[in-house]
């Protein structure tokens, strides 16, 4: 009952902030209605009870990604102003692509509806995820952290000022 | 028993070479002493290694749920690879690239993209080989732009977005050939025909890994990244990428017996070898023209695939001579180097008088990139070529000799302006020192290769069996 008044609650904040973010013209305030959105799908995430999908979205998604996003937007002041008015033949085809999409949706979500929800759903995750990552492939995780130290590195001694002339 | 002592000492070679780019790292940031000697670290690093590596049995070893196969072929490549390492860091320390305050940078950079290549020549899988090659290149973007000047960024900006390009192809490639191998080792993914998804896989795969190995048409990056790079790291690009690049294209291509995949190859073989000489011809400067030399070279290791096992002897042998003659080229430039992009052709105008070692030992090394005997350069391109024509393939070698006949034309252009043109006014006398020992070696090495060389023709054939 609570549960899926949480369900409930959450995809409610999630769409209502994917509407105001649709229709924000300010590109940080739009950034912020986003973040809104994705931190409410991972509240949907945890009423599901997946808890690690939760966690991911919120890391990646409301981290990483976002983070990137008003980077990319504090870099690029000018993209502020350019907003050029759409045409009309662009506003109705952005119209018929999100009618395309509605209906896509909606009968993704019939099937769906059909459906039997998979057994064990919440076991999967964390442990199967791990034993992978430490088991199977450990030697190409510990590879990857070693690219992304070198990222690193790069990146600042790319990026840090000059000390000497 | 034997085998797991052999792994773990072999092993210890990649832990040295990562423990020294750690300690350039951050030694030197507490201990002011150590300060400018991060160079001489990495050196003594790769130098201990090269001394210590031992020559692996004949078996295969599987380490790491089959992520790293280490063998005969894979010992072989290291022990290139080292070398390789150790004369580019012999460069660095001749004249840093980097500034002071950037050394600890470009060492551990530099030290961490050959581990990269080792671990990509060594990987059991794709998905390894793929990681492995991240770790190649991700560190050489960042040294083609270390130095922070606008070719240097330039290079580095190009040789980025390109390889980033490449990379998604890779990956795209590999998630379409994981859907249809869950194993994704090299012995998985030769088993039964491959469907349209598969081969749309591989060639995704292999336009990724084309990149690398700067196949026409995936050749832009290479003029800009090696002029713009310091020119130890355009040597550390010619000589090392290269290898890691071929050495996986050609585990790709021995997967396939006929059929569209090497229908490709011979297009990119016979591309590159034609465009990459011609574009050669109407080069002013000396790194640019190293760059598409290079180009070339991957064109004709491209047609020595076709040779099979025959063919694969043939690029094992290839790999070390054209990396010596490229980084004795690269050296010779980096000595006359007066400016970031390297000196032009008519630079070397006269060099024969002014510093005679330095000419002779120039003119060998565009000698054997040209394939005159009896240097090692010739004997590479013959054994790349018979290994083709015996199996048939005539027609991609005649592309391929008139091609290297054309290039003979542009090597031939350095040494007619050391030979027989008058000094420039202002010759450059720069101390060869180190630069010099490293020159000399690889002068050497060109040669010797040449009048004997069936030591490292026996070796290649030896390590080639087990790829």
């Amino acid at each position: 009952m609570i549960l899926d008044a949480a369900v409930y609650l959450s995809a409610g904040v999630a769409a209502l902030a994917t509407l105001l973010m649709i229709f924000q013209k300010n590109p940080v305030k739009a950034a912020m209605l986003m973040l809104t959105a994705l931190l409410a799908t991972a509240g949907m995430y945890l009423a599901f009870s997946a808890q690690l999908l939760a966690v991911l979205q919120v890391i990646i998604y409301g981290g990483a990604i976002m983070t990137l996003f008003i980077v990319a937007l504090s870099v690029t002041p000018q993209a502020w102003k350019d907003k050029p008015v759409p045409g009309r033949a662009v506003r109705v085809l952005g119209l018929a692509a999100a009618a395309v999409l509605l209906t896509e949706l909606l009968q993704v979500s019939t099937v769906l509806r059909a459906a039997s929800a998979a057994p064990g759903f919440s076991e999967t995750g964390t442990l199967a995820i791990a034993m992978n990552l430490f088991g199977r492939f450990a030697f190409q995780f510990e590879l990857l952290s070693l690219v992304i130290l070198a990222s690193i590195v790069g990146a600042v001694a790319l990026a840090s000022r000059r000390t000497a002339p | 028993m034997e085998h797991m002592n052999y792994a773990a000492s072999a092993f210890s070679v990649p832990l040295l070479l990562l423990l020294a780019a750690l300690a350039a790292l951050l030694l030197p940031l507490f201990i002011r002493a150590l300060r400018g000697t991060q160079g001489l670290m990495a050196l003594g690093a790769a130098l201990a290694a090269l001394t210590f590596f031992r020559l692996a049995p004949q078996v295969e070893i599987s380490l790491f749920n089959g992520a790293i196969a280490l063998n005969p072929a894979s010992a072989y490549l290291w022990l290139f690879t080292l070398g390789v390492l150790a004369a580019v860091l012999a460069l660095s320390v001749y004249r840093p690239p980097a500034g002071e305050e950037n050394a600890g940078e470009y060492y551990f950079l530099l030290l961490l993209s050959a581990l990269g290549l080792m671990a990509l020549i060594a990987a059991g899988d794709l998905f390894t080989a793929f990681i492995a090659l991240e770790l190649l290149s991700l560190p050489l973007y960042a040294l083609a732009g270390i130095r922070r000047s606008k070719p240097g960024l330039e290079a580095a900006y190009k040789y980025f977005m390109l390889g980033a390009l490449g990379s998604a192809f890779t990956v795209l490639g590999i998630a379409v050939l994981n859907a249809l191998y869950p194993a994704l080792t090299f012995d998985a993914l030769g088993q039964g025909t491959p469907g349209p998804l598969a081969l749309a896989g591989f060639l995704l795969v292999i336009s990724g890994f084309a990149f690398k190995t700067a196949l026409v048409p995936f050749h832009m990056w290479v003029p800009d990244a090696y002029e713009g790079a310091p020119t130890q790291i355009s040597a550390f690009m010619g000589a090392a990428v290269k290898a890691g690049g071929v050495v996986l294209l050609w585990r790709l291509f021995s997967l396939f017996d006929g059929g569209p995949v090497r229908e490709i190859f011979w297009w990119l073989a016979a591309i590159t070898a034609v465009g990459a000489n011609l574009a050669a011809l109407a080069q002013t400067g000396l790194k640019r023209l190293l760059a598409y030399s290079s180009v070339a070279h991957a064109g004709y290791l491209a047609v020595a695939f076709f040779g099979g096992r025959q063919g694969f002897e043939a690029v094992l042998f290839y790999l070390p001579v054209y990396a010596m003659a490229t980084i004795g080229a690269f050296a010779v430039a980096l000595v006359l180097e007066k400016d970031e992009r390297g000196p032009q052709i008519e630079d070397l105008a006269g060099l024969a008088r002014t510093r005679p070692w330095l000419a002779a030992a120039m003119a060998a090394f565009m000698f054997s990139l040209a394939g005159v005997p009896p240097l090692a350069g010739f004997f590479a391109k013959f054994y790349a070529f018979a290994g083709a024509v015996t199996a048939g393939y005539t027609g991609l070698v005649v592309i391929a000799v008139i091609m290297s006949a054309v290039s003979i034309y542009y090597y031939l252009r350095v040494t007619v302006a050391m030979y027989m043109k008058p000094p420039a006014a202002d010759t450059h006398a720069e101390p060869a020192g180190l630069a010099g020992a490293v020159i000399a070696l690889m002068a050497a090495g060109v040669i010797l290769a040449g009048i004997f060389s069936r030591p490292l023709l026996a070796a290649a054939v030896g390590a080639a069996r087990w790829f």
